[in-house]
C-alpha cells in the first residue's frame, strides 16, 4: 500500500471537501474526461463533452 | 459539503499526519467545536489515520533553514522525508512552492480524488460530491478561458448552458486564488499516476 503524508491543509481539503477552491476544481476537471454531467442537488445540468469541446478549444 | 473521499483515500493508501498535525487540525478544531475535527478523530482512532512522532531529518532542517513554515508543514517535512511515503499531500500555495523548488513529490488533494476514479476505488455515478467538484471546475475553467480571451462570450455561455449575462456577471465576480500553479497541477498529477491500490 503506498503511503502519503497529509499536512494540515491537504487533510482539512479532503475532510471537508471545500468545492470553492478554484486548484481543486480545475484539476478535476482537467483531470476527468465524461461526456455529461448532471448536477440534481444543484438543480442544473452542464452539457458538455468535455472530451471534445473544453479540452480542444484549451488547445 | 462533504466530499465524502477521505475515508476513500484513507483505506487506498497508508495515510499518516504528524503529531503537530494532529495538534493543529484535531486538537484546536475540537477546541473550537468543528465538527470535521471530531470526524478526523474518529479515523485516527479507528486506525485509519496514523499520527506519527517525528524524527529530526538533516536535508528537512537544511532546507527549511531560512523558511518560516509552521510546525505542521515542517514537521510533515521531516515525516516525509524520513518515512519512505510517496508524496506531501497539501493545498497551500506557499508549501507547494516550497516543495515544488525542492524537488519533494507532492500531490494536491483534488487529484488524490481523481486518481482514485481512475482506480475504480469510486465511481462517477455514486459520487454526487464529485459531480459538484466538476461543475465548479467546469465553471470555473470556461470563465477562465474567456477572461483570458480563448474562447467568446457566447462560447462560454454555450459551453456552460446559461446566458451572456450570467457570463459577463460570473467573469466579473470570478477571483484568481490558485494555489497551485498550473506547472504545479501537472506535477501533482504525474505524482498521483503513481499511486497504486
Amino acid at each position: 500500500m503506498n503511503k502519503i503524508v497529509l499536512d494540515s491543509d491537504g487533510l482539512i481539503k479532503l475532510m471537508n471537501g471545500d468545492i470553492h477552491e478554484k486548484p481543486i476544481a480545475l484539476n478535476v476537471v482537467k483531470g476527468f474526461h465524461v461526456e455529461k454531467l448532471q448536477f440534481p442537488s444543484a438543480g442544473q445540468r452542464l452539457s458538455v463533452d468535455m472530451d471534445n469541446s473544453l479540452d480542444k478549444t484549451d488547445r | 459539503m462533504k466530499s465524502g473521499c477521505l475515508i476513500n483515500i484513507l483505506t487506498s493508501f497508508e495515510c499518516s499526519i504528524t503529531e503537530d498535525v494532529f495538534n493543529e487540525t484535531v486538537v484546536q478544531g475540537m477546541e473550537r467545536l468543528y465538527e470535521d475535527a471530531y470526524g478526523i478523530n474518529k479515523f485516527i482512532e479507528q486506525s485509519k489515520l496514523k499520527v506519527e512522532k517525528i524524527i529530526d531529518n538533516k536535508y528537512a532542517k537544511k532546507i527549511l533553514a531560512d523558511k518560516t513554515f509552521g510546525a505542521g508543514e515542517c514537521s510533515t517535512l521531516h515525516l516525509f522525508l524520513n518515512s519512505g511515503a510517496k508524496a506531501i499531500i497539501t493545498d497551500d500555495r506557499a508549501f507547494l512552492n516550497f516543495l515544488d523548488k525542492s524537488k519533494i513529490p507532492f500531490i494536491i488533494p483534488t487529484d488524490l480524488i481523481v486518481r482514485l476514479y481512475e482506480l475504480k476505488v469510486i465511481s462517477k455515478d455514486k459520487s454526487t460530491a464529485l459531480r459538484q467538484f466538476m461543475y465548479k471546475g467546469a465553471q470555473d475553467y470556461v470563465l477562465e478561458l474567456y477572461n483570458n480571451g480563448r474562447i467568446s462570450l457566447s462560447k462560454a455561455a454555450q459551453l456552460l448552458d446559461t446566458s451572456t449575462f450570467e457570463i459577463v456577471m460570473l467573469a466579473h465576480e470570478q477571483i484568481l486564488t490558485s494555489g497551485a500553479t498550473e506547472s504545479q497541477q501537472k506535477k501533482s498529477r504525474g505524482t498521483a499516476q503513481e499511486l497504486s491500490v
